[in-house]
């Protein structure tokens, strides 16, 4: 019952007047960034990130992780109002919400939305707990040469799970570990890839490669949608609930959404987006009625909001616990740990025990706090949606630069800040994913030193990397990963020509 | 491999780009100082194994494609190009001038003042010449992100000259 002790502590920290401001705080700030078309849970983060550097850890991150997850109450706002996903978590929820709202049933979607959201969170926190301490224990046995295995392991789950295709997922991979490398070397003092440049001995600071992906590559891509006209949200609502029947539609499969969405949240590199996917397509093939998908039924909507906000939770469980960020929000997170001191990982628990639980027993605060400002109060919120991009998207700019300028004091990260905004832009363009190049940048640097401390062990021998066990099998889910997608092709491929055989 | 022939990717350009990144970085990795204790190349492993990464996927990529989409993908992406794709890169070219601007004159003129100009440049790049809306907004940002960081947040911006505020 060690668990049930630190939760209650957690919870003392969490209720504290001050936290649950901040809470409240992050959960509404990331509803309105959540529900802004081409705004998602990261840039709200990556924006924020200032403001957090004269917080406690703990304050920091419970203010963080609100923006996260209230980002999945907001992002299907606009989803279902106006057709057009605050995010890609959110992307499922236009094929039913939309024809719900088109149907005259706005009231149901928005209530049904936010009651799946709700759940989905709060279970997922529940999971969360179970696990966090386990994982930490066990992660605890890693040596340098297992760690090293188990970046690798992420990063290349994360490459060959990213869109488009696997070899441009790995390609972004490398070229995140090499920036990465940038900088004095902390075992030698020898400086690489610096060119003379004074301010490059440092490194290049990650949140500010996360800033210009995230803040200016994504208002790049988002000018576009300046000229093309604004849709005009309903913004008169009757009373924002749920029916009795549409309950007994809906509760099943919310309660099947959450599972499966933590699990693909905890899975590096997998996230909101595919998770909500996978709920809805899960969902319409176990439906006795699946023609009545994306004509607005209202399973639709439950299962894929339910499945994003269990996936926003899960996503904690390997930054917490591994120190490894299995999304770009929590990246920025770890990002903003880091730069406080603290470093995520198995040792969390033991030595910032009240980091760690004050950030969950926030969690479960911040979804009640989330279902009454999304229920009651969404008609207020989705006034938001009336603020014109062209307002918005200067002032997005605007806070990125101040909080780039306000971590490291140096003019040298704005041209920094700049380079990357420009190469999202046409990482876009090229289709090349960018998410395995931020988490490539923040575990870059420890993925060396486990790579060194582990040859060192061996005297220079490679073979520590294949030794133990647990080396092993986390060399044979690398390889499971990659080779998956082609497993897949061949499998359909043979089913295909037996199928055509038989016709 | 009929419908190959519509395909449009940028897939060999990017592979060719993966190749040269690889080659130059690996280059740059070998010259690195040697360490001066233990195994001298320590500090140029690590990046020459990313070297050879990137080449390796570099030349699958392009081995992948052919040259052909990706020059159909050029000729496309000129055809297809609307009005509207030509303003939004047009801004983006404004929006990285603009920010360039403001790289240079931040520490020269202080937070507040650098900041009106950079936030009025871009409101006129978004919001076209409506001067007292953007100048509004341009001061209000400024003033209140400048209040914010300085006295609640205790983060230093650059001060304002002559007034030091």
């Amino acid at each position: 019952m060690e668990v049930l002790n630190h939760l209650f502590a957690g919870l003392a920290i969490a209720v504290q007047p001050y936290h649950l401001l901040l809470i409240t705080f992050g959960g509404v700030l990331g509803t309105i960034v959540g529900m802004l078309p081409g705004l998602g849970p990261a840039t709200g983060v990556a924006v924020l990130l200032p403001i957090t550097f004269s917080m406690s850890p703990t304050a920091a991150l419970i203010t963080m992780a609100g923006v996260y997850y209230g980002a999945m109450f907001g992002g299907s706002r606009s989803s279902i109002l106006i057709n057009t996903p605050g995010d890609g978590a959110a992307l499922a929820a236009t094929f039913d919400g939309y024809p719900m709202a088109m149907n005259g049933k706005a009231e149901s979607a928005l209530a049904i939305s936010a009651i799946a959201s709700f759940i989905g969170g709060l279970i997922s926190v529940v999971f969360l707990i179970m696990l966090a301490t386990p994982v930490a224990k066990f992660a605890l046995k890693f040596g340098p040469a297992e760690y090293f295995l188990l970046m690798v392991t992420a990063l290349s789950m994360t490459a060959s799970m990213s869109k488009g295709n696997m070899v441009k997922g790995f390609i972004s991979t490398i070229f995140g570990l090499m920036i990465a490398t940038v900088g004095i070397d902390a075992q030698s003092g020898i400086s690489r890839f610096t060119f003379g440049v004074l301010e490059l001995q440092t490194g290049i600071d990650f949140l500010v490669v996360i800033i210009g992906l995230y803040a200016l590559g994504e208002v790049f891509k988002a000018f576009k949608a300046i000229k093309e006209g604004k849709k005009v949200p309903q913004t008169k609502f009757g009373k924002i609930w749920i029916t009795k029947e549409e309950w007994k539609k809906t509760w099943l499969p919310i309660l099947r959404s959450t599972p499966l969405g933590f699990i693909v949240g905890a899975l590096p590199g997998a996230g909101g987006t595919m998770a909500s996917l996978m709920a809805y397509n899960n969902e319409k093939q176990l439906s006795k009625d699946s023609d009545a998908f994306g004509k607005g039924e209202i399973v639709g909507l439950a299962a894929p909001e339910a499945a994003n906000n269990a996936a926003s939770v899960g996503a904690f469980i390997p930054m917490l616990t591994l120190g490894i960020p299995g999304s770009g929000t929590t990246a920025i997170m770890m990002g903003a740990l880091l730069m406080l001191g603290i470093q995520p990982g198995p040792l969390l628990f033991t030595q910032h025990p009240d980091v760690a639980w004050g950030l969950i027993a926030s969690m479960i605060i911040g979804n009640f706090i989330l279902a009454i400002v999304n229920i009651p109060m969404a008609g207020l919120l989705v006034r938001v949606l009336a603020v014109p991009p062209k307002i918005l998207y200067p002032l997005v700019l605007g806070l990125a630069f101040v909080g780039t300028y306000a971590i490291s004091n140096s003019i040298v990260d704005f041209y920094i800040l700049i380079i990357f905004g420009i190469l999202g832009y046409f990482m876009e363009k090229i289709k090349i994913p960018t998410a395995p190049m931020i988490l490539a940048v923040i575990v870059g640097g420890t993925m060396e030193q486990s790579f060194r401390q582990a040859t060192r062990i061996a005297d220079g021998s490679l073979g520590i990397f294949v030794e133990s066990p647990l080396a092993k099998a986390l060399i044979l889910i690398t390889i499971i990963s990659v080779a998956y997608p082609a497993i897949k092709k061949i499998v359909s491929k043979l089913f295909k020509k037996t199928g055509s055989a038989q016709a | 491999m009929e419908n190959n022939k519509k395909t449009t990717n940028y897939d060999f350009l990017t592979g060719i780009i993966s190749v040269v990144v690889g080659i130059i970085y690996g280059v740059l990795s070998y010259n690195i100082k040697r360490s001066p204790m233990g195994n001298p190349l320590a500090p140029s492993m690590f990046p020459l194994i990313l070297a050879a990464c990137m080449i390796i996927f570099g030349v699958i990529l392009i081995l992948k494609s052919d040259l052909e989409s990706t020059k159909r993908a050029f000729q496309k992406s000129k055809e297809m190009a609307t009005e509207n794709d030509r303003h939004s890169q047009r801004m983006i070219a404004a929006t990285v001038v603009a920010s360039l601007v403001y790289a240079l004159i931040l520490e020269r003129f202080g937070y507040v003042i650098s900041t009106v100009i950079f936030m009025m440049a871009m409101l006129t790049i978004t919001n076209g010449q409506k001067w007292v809306k953007n100048s509004i907004v341009a001061l209000l940002f400024s003033g209140i992100v400048y209040y914010i960081f300085f006295y609640l947040l205790g983060i230093s911006l650059p001060m304002t000259p002559f007034i030091n505020l």
